[in-house]
């Protein structure tokens, strides 16, 4: 034990001895480490914000839906008795709130023509509070639950029609029977969300409308959405909620209901992996570079010290030792600097537009984010990058201890 | 095999050669030597006669060409390179021509290595190397590094270092080269006294013909081969 002590001083004194090589390696690597920590965090709080954003104005972290509806979209492919469902649901710690939606498709029509649209009956209580088309309401007003009768519009859909706020218009559509259906609204408000696509297609109305034109009764809905207060419980919950299932009600992930984004989100985090990946590795070579060089410089020393009796294995732990220092200290280094600015980032936000020029909105895969974004540490990236480093500076050590034993002592200390 | 009490060291036949053919030099070249207990020996001769090379064998660092070498009646030239470690930890003591004190230990930590390596306590340690680094005139720097100490200094840490762990034999090459003639003198005497009142034995190489004088044994080494074995007094 007290012979560890003295290599444990013997490596830590030969780290001081080369202050200035000891420093460049130790911040070489801390500086990668900590821009990776950095961007990998911040890239972890963009992706949860996006997710968060879209599952809130969309079919939540999870939804129950009727199992053919994914492959087929149709308003007769519904989950029924939601009502229970809702409460069961709604019983589980992890559970924010649900939503109900019913989600069809008709046809819009004014004096000015008529173009498709996607219906979606809201509850606007609800929505109100998650969803950021009650956020992006640039005329007039979101739905209340005591409106009938009323829809929210996009900008462009608007403009197409040459309607406003509070003009009429009419929605027709197909109800689950496959007959026409046909009802005046009025226009209460109108949206600004910044992607196209919604802004042009999109159109919201009290769920009991939506029912009442689909033909629906009340305890039917598209879509059960489940809001969750921690998105990284999802696993846990669905397991839990796997027993609600029945033969109209499956359980679908955020991912499969929002398939853009949840490929988007993926490409991009392993895009950001691969690319911090490298710079890693650019780094570790710094750090392996001077492990070789401080080993091959020192043979004199190691025969000294082998002459003397030392045991091989004495001195390779020593040379482990060495290592297992410096890549504490980088690892320490990325950790506190990189871990720092994303706590930071964490806590405060930043503000993309810093960084980036947008035009008009942040628009990823047809949905509209905020530009303030927040890093989003977790234990998992910082245990991974910060042990990964410290761990393969260990490993490099393996290199030089493998000479130790070719030192020809004799011929060293000439 | 003729294991006499007093015999520490034994080489019978001993050659080494480096290289081959036109380059071949024989550094060591059949060398029966015995040196017993208690002794203050010294191997003369002149720079390449292969002083160092003898010792190296001896101590195990570099291996024999051919010919046996015995340590306490063991035959040392069967050894593995950890048996040798072992032996070289547990019986010899070295001082180099150049001190070869670990930079990174002060004198103390330095005098202490070998202790520290064989497993001996602490206090037993502290007590053991303060009494030797106070016998060489040296216990005021014990907290110093070889960088702040002058080479005469630096070689009496290293004699520390080399008598603390009590070995069977001391080898020193060439201890006293790199110092000034004084210090060179005075270090000798030092060894001498050590040989004298703690019966340390001694094995060194040297060319100084001043510090053969202080020698009981000179043994004179000429193109790797023993041609001279003096004893005075
Ligand atoms: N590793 C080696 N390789 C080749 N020749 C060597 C080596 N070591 C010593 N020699 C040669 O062996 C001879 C004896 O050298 P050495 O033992 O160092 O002599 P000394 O110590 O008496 O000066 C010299 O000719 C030297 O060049
Ligand atoms: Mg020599």
């Amino acid at each position: 034990m007290e012979r560890f002590f003295t290599l444990i001083k013997l490596a830590l004194r030969n780290l001081g001895r080369q202050k200035r090589r000891t420093f460049i390696s130790v911040s070489a690597v801390g500086f990668g480490l900590a821009i990776a920590l950095f961007f990998l965090t911040l890239g972890d709080g963009i992706y949860a914000k996006l997710m968060e954003d879209a599952v809130r104005t969309n079919g939540g972290n999870f939804s129950f839906e009727h199992p053919d509806y994914r492959d087929a979209p149709a308003i007769d492919l519904f989950v029924s008795d939601v009502q229970t469902k809702r409460k069961q649901i709604a019983n589980l710690p992890e559970v924010e709130t649900t939503k109900l939606l019913v989600l069809g498709q008709g046809v819009i029509k004014t004096a000015h023509g008529a173009t498709a649209v996607g219906i979606a009956g809201i509850e606007p209580g609800i929505e109100k509070t998650y969803s950021t088309v009650a956020e992006k309401i640039t005329q007039g007003a979101y739905l209340e639950d005591t409106d009938k009768n009323a829809i929210v519009i996009g900008h462009l859909l608007a403009k197409r029609l040459k309607v406003k706020v509070g003009k009429k218009v009419v929605l027709s559509t197909n109800n689950q029977h496959g007959m026409l259906a046909e009802e005046l609204f009025r226009v209460k408000g109108i949206f600004k969300l910044g992607a196209d696509e919604a802004d042009g297609y999109l159109v919201q109305i009290p769920i009991a409308q939506a029912r009442a034109i689909f033909a629906l009764d009340q305890n039917s809905a598209t879509q059960l959405g489940v809001l969750l207060r921690d998105a990284d419980d999802l696993d846990e919950v669905l397991q839990k909620a796997q027993k609600f299932t029945t033969n109209t009600a499956t359980l679908r992930t955020w991912e499969e209901t929002l398939p853009d984004l949840s490929n988007y989100i993926r490409t991009d985090r392993g895009s950001n992996q691969v690319f911090q990946g490298i710079m890693i590795i650019i780094c570790l070579f710094t750090i392996f570079n001077t492990i070789l060089m401080s080993a091959l410089e020192r043979t004199h020393e190691f025969s000294v010290q082998l002459a003397l009796g030392t045991p091989l294995y004495m001195l390779k732990i020593q040379l482990v030792l060495e290592a297992f220092f410096l890549g504490f200290f980088g690892a320490l280094f990325g950790f506190l600097v990189g871990g720092g600015l994303a706590w930071w980032v964490q806590v405060h936000g930043f503000d993309l537009r810093l960084v980036y020029e947008f035009e008009g909105e942040l628009e990823v895969s047809g949905f509209v984010f905020d530009t303030i974004m927040r890093a989003k540490i977790s234990k998992e990236v910082v245990l991974v990058l910060c042990g990964g480093v410290w761990l393969s500076t260990i490993l490099m050590s393996l290199v030089p201890i493998q000479r130790l034993k070719n030192i020809p002592i004799a011929k060293v200390l000439r | 095999m003729t294991a006499n009490t007093t015999t520490i060291i034994e080489t019978r036949a001993a050659c080494k050669f480096f290289g081959e053919g036109e380059s071949l030099v024989k550094a060591v070249n059949d060398v029966d030597l015995r040196i017993e207990t208690g002794e203050f020996t010294a191997i003369a001769g002149p720079s390449g006669s292969g002083k160092s090379t003898l010792l190296n064998i001896i101590s195990g660092l570099d291996h024999v060409t051919s010919g046996k070498i015995f340590m306490n009646g063991a035959e040392v030239t069967q050894y593995t390179d950890k048996e040798l470690a072992n032996l070289r930890l547990k019986h010899i003591g070295f001082v180099f021509q150049n001190f070869n004190l670990l930079p990174v230990l002060t004198a103390y930590e330095n005098a202490e290595y070998i202790l520290m390596l064989r497993g001996m306590p602490e206090n037993e340690r502290r007590d053991k190397v303060m009494a030797v680094l106070d016998k060489l005139g040296i216990a005021d720097k014990a907290k110093n590094f070889p960088s702040q100490l002058s080479g005469g200094q630096q070689q009496r840490v290293a004699i520390a270092r080399a008598i603390a762990a009590n070995p069977t034999v001391v080898l020193a090459d060439e201890p006293t080269a790199n110092l000034d003639s004084k210090t060179a003198a005075s270090l000798v005497e030092m060894m001498a006294e050590l040989n004298e009142k703690e019966g340390i034995t001694f094995l060194f190489s040297s060319h100084d013909p001043r510090i053969l004088d202080c020698s009981k044994r000179v043994l004179v080494l000429t193109d790797g081969a023993i041609s001279d074995d003096q004893k005075n007094n």
